[in-house]
Parts: C-alpha cells; structure tokens; sequence
C-alpha cells in the first residue's frame, strides 16, 4: 500500500535554525495519524513543507503516491488542510465560505450540504461568519477542508478553541472518516490525551527531528509501570535498585518499577521474592502516550515518573 | 498543466474571488467614490457660470469631475481599493489556505489582478454615470438650462481612455497590497507618487509616471474628444496609451513572477 504521506530526509533551515531535521515520515492510507511535538519542535514547519506552502531545504515530499512540487496540483486536489488558524470569511455566510472552495474546485452544491452537515453546520449556515463562536469557526473550517471529499486530511491543531463537546465532535469525526470514507487524517497536536484517544499511529518531533513513529497500539503495549505494594517501600526499592530496575513514585509502602513487556509484574515479583520481599499488591500501569512522549523526548522525565 | 487546464483553474479562481467580494468595502469604494467630484463639481457649477471657463458648459463639466478624478481621487482609489481586495486574503489569513488547493499561484494572483482591474473599471462607469447625472441635475436646476449636448459615447470613450491609463498605476498598487498588509504603505506610495508627479507637470514623463498618467491622458484626450483640435492628436495619445499598457503587462508579469516563487508565511 503506498503510503499517504511520505516523506525522505526533508529538512528546512531559516539562517542557522534548523527547524526540520532529515525528517523520514511515513503515515498509512487509512490511519489516523498524530504528531506530536511541543511548541516550536517544527510541526507547522513540516504542514507547510508537506502542502508546499514552503520549500525544504533538502529532503523529498509524497502526498498519496505523488511527489511534491512535481505533481503538486494533482495531489492537492485530493487533500483537505487546515492550517494553524482556521480561515474563515467573517463578511460571508457560513454557506459561502464552503462555497468558495466549492468554486475553486467545482464540486457539486451537495458537497457543500454534507460538509455542513459533517460538522453540525447546517442550522447556522446561513448567518455571517462573525457573527460564529471560535468553536464554530473551528467547525466551519473544518467543513471547508471537507468539503472536496479529501483522501487525505491535514490538520494543524483542530480542536483549537473548541469546548469539549466540541473537541468530543471533531475527536469521533477524524475517528470515523477512514472508515466511512478512506480518508487518512494527519492531525498535529500537543494535546496527548485528544491524540491518545483519537489515533492509530504516531509520530513524535522533538526540536524539528522525529524521535518516534509507530502504531498507537504498538507503542501502549511495550511496556509500562508496575505498583507495587510491600511492607518496607524503601528497601524494596534499593534491593531492586541493586538489580538494575528504576523505579519512581516511593512511598512508605508503595513503588512503581518500569517494565518491559507484558511479563515485567511477574518478573518484578520474582527479583523482590528473591531479595526476601513479599509483594501483597502488584497491578499494571499502561504506558500512556504521555510517558512515551516524554520518554523520547527526554523533557520532564520526573514528571513522566 | 495544459494551458487549457490552467485557464480553467483560473476562472474557477476568479468566481471565487467574485463570491468573496460580497458586502465588502471592497467592492462599495469604487462605486460610491465617483461620486465625490461629481457632486463637489456639481454645487460649484450651480453657483458659477460656466462660460468663465470657455469651453462650453458641458465640456468644463466633464473635465472638471474628470481632472479631480484623474489627478487625485483615481490614484487614492487604485492604493485603497488594492489594499482593501487583497486585504481580503490578508486579514483572514487566507493566502496558505489558497495555496494548499490545487490552484497554481499565478492563477490565485492574476485573479485578484483582474478583480482589481474590473473594479477599477466599474469605478469609472460610475465615474462616467455621474458626471451624466451630475449634467442631468445642472440641466434641470439651472436657470439657463446649462446648454449643450452630452453625447454618451464621446464621455464613455473620454472616461475609457482615462481608465486604461491608469491601469499601471493599478498594477504597481496590487502588487505592493498582495505583498504587503494594510493601507499604510500603499496610501503612502500612492500620497508621495502624486506629490512627485507635479514636478513632471511640463515633462513628457508625466505620460508614462504611473500617477500622472491618467491626468496626462485626460489633458490629451479631451480637446480631441471634444473637437477642439480635430484629431491630429489621435496618435499621441494612442502611443502614450500603447506604452503605459505595455509597461503594466510586464509589471504584471514580474510582480506575479515574483509572488508565486515566495514561501507562504
């Protein structure tokens, strides 16, 4: 299967910054794709190389199959985006800033009827767009970006500005949108809990380069924390310690210990029989995508703990 | 792309840019600021007589509305009306979104061009429909019946010749507004363009100065259109004409050359 986007050592430099660093992106047809990076790490650099809005440095571009800028036309024409702020006509109808995308690339009126009605739009969609809630300019643009009935959709921060009905509106319409119409979505955020819940795969980019990309469930599996539970927290911990565990989180009589894979609680319970411990409590903490992203990060590491 | 391709995206382009004029200052300036000389010329022409000027009521008329047109109001549209179209884009942040379609950027930039230019255009058949209502009004509240005829074509031709002489002025003012944000820079330019053109008053510079121009052209063209002088003059004007438009096609050509090689920021 191509991939939906692909990407081979693109890089990007303003003077002496390196914003993007030999980025090699590879995000599957019909996934929902998160990248993830803290502010400033480069990720509306990377939006604005994949759509062409910039010109890389070094460094290669495929948007479904089709490279970038050579066929640059006809993979646009196939992709959705949303970058950073939504833009949004305040002096038009709702209706009309569909409309004008509807123009641009002559689709017919019910794209513009669906697209509404994707996003809960079509009550308010003959009101000026000033007269909308942040919430619903986010929508709208987000109508506009589906408008053409996109393969692939780019979002730049999406649920910016929503309330959380309206993050919970836009979290179970990218999940729904590869299944109900082969769309891959690409969705960047620094939200880890939205992309957590809304993601198959994820790539992470820390100071312009990526650190990590796998699928989702690939990366919750790997590994965790175990709690543990004993009658001297501290040395328990310093008996494991001597074996080469980390642990984190000590108190007087509970400790987490990382582990690897889905035997670490019953390794860790071997290692304290072995140093004379008895565990009366022992239960499996999931990596989240918090730890895994701070993890590859190496930022806020005793937070992560 | 095929050039038929190309075409086609381009009207696309434009309809949508048409779809975005809608209640915008925009699209009311041009239409509504013609009428500012007429109505100035208007209130003097009741008060005066026109045979001090000696050309005939009719003929001061037109060129007084037409003079305060071209030699000031014109220019000061062309930088507003510029800002205020490609503010469109720039206010809404709407430049990245335009060009993450499909549509190649000489297409999205011509299409604000000939936006700009139909505008300008509409703003002098305003121009040319106020000075017939401005007559209109002279000829029914005047006490002398404000003498003469006003023939349709001669004032079409007449306010024609001054639009495409200031379509360069119009190009150079485009190209600073799709480039630049706000009024400040384009008002400015267009301020000091016109202060700079009376120094070129007695030149033959004047003709090809953008904001001289269409005030040169009207000087030109309208002993000719009002039979003053015959038409000896024909080809002089056809020339300033043929050099102004030629300059604005190949301003047009660089500027947008130059804005679609640009990252989008």
């Amino acid at each position: 299967m191509t991939p939906a986007i692909q990407t081979n050592a693109l890089s990007r430099s303003f003077g002496s910054v390196h914003a993007v660093r030999s980025l090699d992106l590879e995000v599957p047809e019909r996934s929902v794709y998160g990248f993830l990076g803290l502010n400033g790490a480069g990720k509306t650099t990377t939006i604005r190389l994949l759509l062409g809005l910039a010109s890389p440095s070094a460094g290669s571009v495929a948007l479904l199959g089709l490279p970038i800028p050579e066929r640059r036309q006809d993979a646009l024409r196939r992709v959705g985006s949303l970058v950073e702020t939504p833009t949004i006509y305040p002096h038009l109808t709702g209706r009309e800033n569909v409309s004008v995308l509807r123009r641009i690339y002559a689709l017919p009126e019910r794209n513009v009827e669906h697209a509404l009605a994707t996003v809960g739009l079509t009550a308010a969609s003959g009101r000026l767009a000033r007269e909308y809630s942040t919430g619903m300019k986010q929508r709208l643009a987000l109508a506009v970006a589906l408008a053409p009935e996109p393969d692939l959709l780019i979002l730049d921060e999406p649920t910016n500005g929503l309330d959380p009905e309206g993050i919970h509106e836009v979290r179970e319409l990218l999940r729904r949108l590869p299944r109900t119409s082969g769309t891959t979505v690409f969705v960047s955020s620094h939200i880890l809990s939205e992309v957590e819940q809304t993601a198959t795969h994820v790539g992470i980019l820390h100071r312009g380069e990526l650190v990590l990309e796998q699928p989702l469930s690939a990366l919750v599996e790997e590994g965790g924390w175990v709690r543990v539970g004993v009658q001297d927290a501290p040395k328990a911990v310093a008996a494991l310690e001597t074996l080469g565990w980390t642990t984190a989180d000590v108190r007087a009589e509970d400790f987490r210990v990382a582990v690897n894979g889905a035997g670490g609680a019953a390794a860790v319970n071997a290692a304290l029989a072995a140093a004379g411990h008895t565990a009366f409590h022992l239960s499996l903490e999931r990596i989240t995508l918090e730890h895994a992203f701070f993890r590859a990060t190496g930022s806020r590491g005793d937070e992560a703990a | 792309m095929s050039a038929r391709a190309w075409l086609g995206s381009f009207w696309r382009c434009l309809a949508a840019d048409v779809l975005k004029l809608r209640r915008t200052r925009a699209l009311a300036l041009p239409l509504l600021l013609p009428l500012a000389p007429a109505l100035v010329v208007f209130f003097y022409m009741l008060q005066q007589g026109p045979e001090s000027a000696g050309l005939g009521p009719v003929p001061t008329t037109v060129e007084a509305i037409v003079a305060i047109w071209a030699s000031f109001l014109g220019p000061i549209l062309a930088a507003a009306m510029c800002s205020l179209v490609a503010g469109i884009e720039h206010a809404n942040r709407g430049w990245k979104e335009l060009f993450a379609t499909s549509l190649p950027r000489s297409v999205v930039f011509l299409s604000k061009f000939l936006i700009a230019v139909l505008l300008w255009m509409a703003s002098h058949v305003a121009l040319a429909g106020s000075i017939a209502l401005t007559i209109g009004g002279l000829k029914a509240t005047r006490g002398d019946g404000f003498p003469g005829p006003l023939e349709p074509g001669i004032l079409l031709g007449f306010v024609s010749l001054v639009c495409f002489a200031g379509l360069l002025l119009l190009t150079v003012h485009m190209a600073l507004a799709l480039r630049w944000q706000g009024f400040t820079l384009n008002l400015g330019i267009a301020l000091g363009g016109l202060f700079c053109g009376f120094a070129l008053t007695e030149s033959i510079a004047r003709n090809f100065y953008p904001w001289s121009a269409p005030a040169a052209v009207q000087n030109l063209a309208l002993p000719l259109l009002f039979g003053f002088k015959g038409r000896a003059g024909a080809g002089h004007v056809a020339a300033v004409l043929g050099i102004d438009g030629l300059a604005a096609a190949v301003t047009l050509v660089a500027c947008t050359a130059w804005l679609s090689s640009r990252d989008v920021t």
